[in-house]
């Protein structure tokens, strides 16, 4: 656990790290991740296994795993800067948790991003007994108990990896992605597959776009100019 | 009315080796229903002995369910090692009623070990041990029979009671296929088109030739258990066929259905029960000379006056 000032000089780095980058001369990489062919129908997920979630959600929901809206836009694909940063800069974690929900039994968000070294507060927000079952290919993996409503625990991943992968073992139709990132310079798309990675140093980079099912992609190295704003699209081949 | 303390041994193996059975298919259906690991704590259950709504949320029936029965076979292989202690002087019994005690506690520990270090290796020795125990169990119900010394059994040639063992462990080595195939299925599937199916698949048709000669063999008197471990081993291979084809495209996120569950934890049964009658064929096989040894060890066990 930090104690209270770690946080704050915690905090402070990370501020003076984005400082060092005014954002007059930051630039922006802008783009959309897109899915080449019919829509998928999403996978219907019931959840009788468990009568607390199926309350919950009678009908069952659809699974998250590839969500592909009917304009083509795919939603949870991680975006983040592969080679191009300067390797000798550091970025601390921030200060900042982020949160992964157990609410309806299902994690929400489905995908999510954290800087190496900062705390993920994995949170139950269901009457229901869950689990947490991170499984790194990098680092330890661990599976913990979360029994009880609004209980929370924190973790924190000490190295890259795009994506871990997280389960409740409780729920097996339950999952989620979890993308480590050593540095601040990563997005995740929306529904409508939009992202953006802002306050970029000038410079040259290679761009990669990992989805849970549809693999990963590298872009071509792309040169973002002071205060400027370059468009990078991703297009995932149908399945 | 008098009660022979050895009937009564043999009835307590007999309940142990039944329930070490049911222990199996508890088991079997954990590791179907992806289940191992939905009870994140060991030797308690989400912080308590029995978690509140266990039995409404199926993952952790199956496990928590399964953690139950363990603890219940434990205390009744207890039950049979203390009375088999206390009422059986012949020292077969007593080593293997030693060894089911020794096994159990490990078989335990095993299993929680393997909760606790997220292990699949560990699961995998795990569910190869619970088959050893049930084998265990089995000899014991059969040499604690009251006429296991005196019954009367055709003679057997020396390449028919080899053969009895070649049988058991080949069923050994099928068995073990049997559990990578299970356990490593689920994360790096498809293993379908691999050595481990291949090899599954031939030891299948190992088992059935040896069985098969043992049957019809001049040397050997067509019996009850002989029908029966043919019987259980076409069975075995149908449910493997059914097996395949219930597991090749299901979808491990979402909830297993009852195919997907039970035909694969029959399955495993099913291979239980025929290690357990090849095992009972090769003890009736070398009675002779488990009885000789029972003998010459018992004068030294004993001594003479």
């Amino acid at each position: 656990m930090h104690r209270p000032v770690d946080r704050a000089i915690s905090a402070t780095l990370f501020a003076i790290s984005l400082a060092i980058v005014p954002a007059a001369t930051a630039g922006t990489i802008v783009g959309r991740a897109t899915y080449a062919g019919a829509p998928p129908q999403p996978r219907h997920i019931r959840m009788t296994a468990d009568p607390e979630c199926d309350r919950m959600n009678p009908d069952g929901i659809a699974s998250q795993t590839l969500v592909v809206t009917s304009n083509g836009a795919v939603a949870g694909v991680v975006v983040s800067i592969k080679e191009g940063l300067d390797k000798d800069a550091k970025y601390p974690a921030p200060s900042v948790s982020v949160t992964l929900d157990q609410k309806g039994c299902m994690f929400i968000p489905h995908v999510l991003g954290v800087q190496v070294g900062q705390v993920l507060e994995i949170k139950n927000s269901d009457a229901t007994m869950h689990s947490v079952h991170a499984a790194p290919v990098v680092g330890s993996a661990f599976n913990t108990a979360m029994p009880m409503l609004n209980q929370v625990i924190k973790k924190k991943f000490d190295a890259r990896e795009v994506a871990v992968r997280v389960k409740c073992d409780v729920h097996p139709w339950t999952s989620a992605y979890v993308a480590v990132v050593e540095h601040p310079f990563f997005a995740i798309s929306g529904i409508d597959g939009s992202y953006a990675i802002e306050n970029l140093p000038a410079g040259t980079y290679t761009i990669e776009a990992w989805h849970e099912t549809l693999g990963d992609q590298v872009s071509l190295p792309v040169k973002v100019s002071d205060s400027g704003t370059t468009p990078v699209n991703f297009s995932f081949a149908g399945k | 009315m008098v009660t022979d303390p050895r009937r009564t041994v043999h009835n307590t193996a007999r309940i142990a080796a039944a329930a070490a059975f049911s222990l199996i298919l508890a088991g079997g259906l954990v590791t179907s229903r992806h289940a191992g690991l939905s009870v994140p704590d060991w030797p308690l259950a989400f912080g308590q002995l029995n978690p509140p709504r266990w039995w409404q949320i199926e993952s952790v029936r199956t496990e928590h369910g399964h953690r139950i029965l363990a603890f219940l076979v434990a205390l009744w292989t207890a039950f049979l090692g203390w009375r088999v202690y206390r009422f059986e002087d012949r020292p077969l019994a007593r080593r293997l009623a030693a060894a089911g005690a020794v096994l159990v506690l490990l078989q335990a520990l095993l299993g929680g070990l393997r909760v606790l270090r997220l292990s699949i290796d560990l699961a995998m020795v795990h569910g190869l041990v619970g088959q050893m125990f049930f084998a265990l169990l089995i000899a014991l119900a059969v040499v604690t029979a009251p006429d296991w010394e005196t019954r009367k059994q055709p003679p057997t040639t020396a390449r028919h009671r080899w053969i009895t063992i070649g049988l058991v462990l080949v069923v050994i080595t099928q068995l073990t296929m049997g559990i990578f195939i299970r356990h490593l299925g689920a994360d790096a599937r498809p293993l379908a088109g691999t050595w481990l199916y291949y090899g599954h698949i031939a030891t299948a048709g190992v088992v059935l030739s040896i069985a098969l000669d043992l049957h019809r063999g001049e040397d050997t008197a067509a019996t009850a258990s002989g029908n029966l471990l043919l019987a259980a081993i076409a069975a075995q291979i149908m449910l493997g066929i059914a097996a395949f084809l219930v597991t090749e495209h299901m979808a491990y996120d979402l909830e297993t259905t009852m195919l997907e569950a039970w035909i694969p934890t029959l399955h495993v049964g099913c291979g239980a029960a025929i290690l357990g009658l090849s095992l009972t064929g090769c003890l009736h096989a070398w009675r002779e000379a488990l009885i000789a040894g029972r003998s010459s060890t018992s004068t030294l066990t004993r001594g003479t006056p």
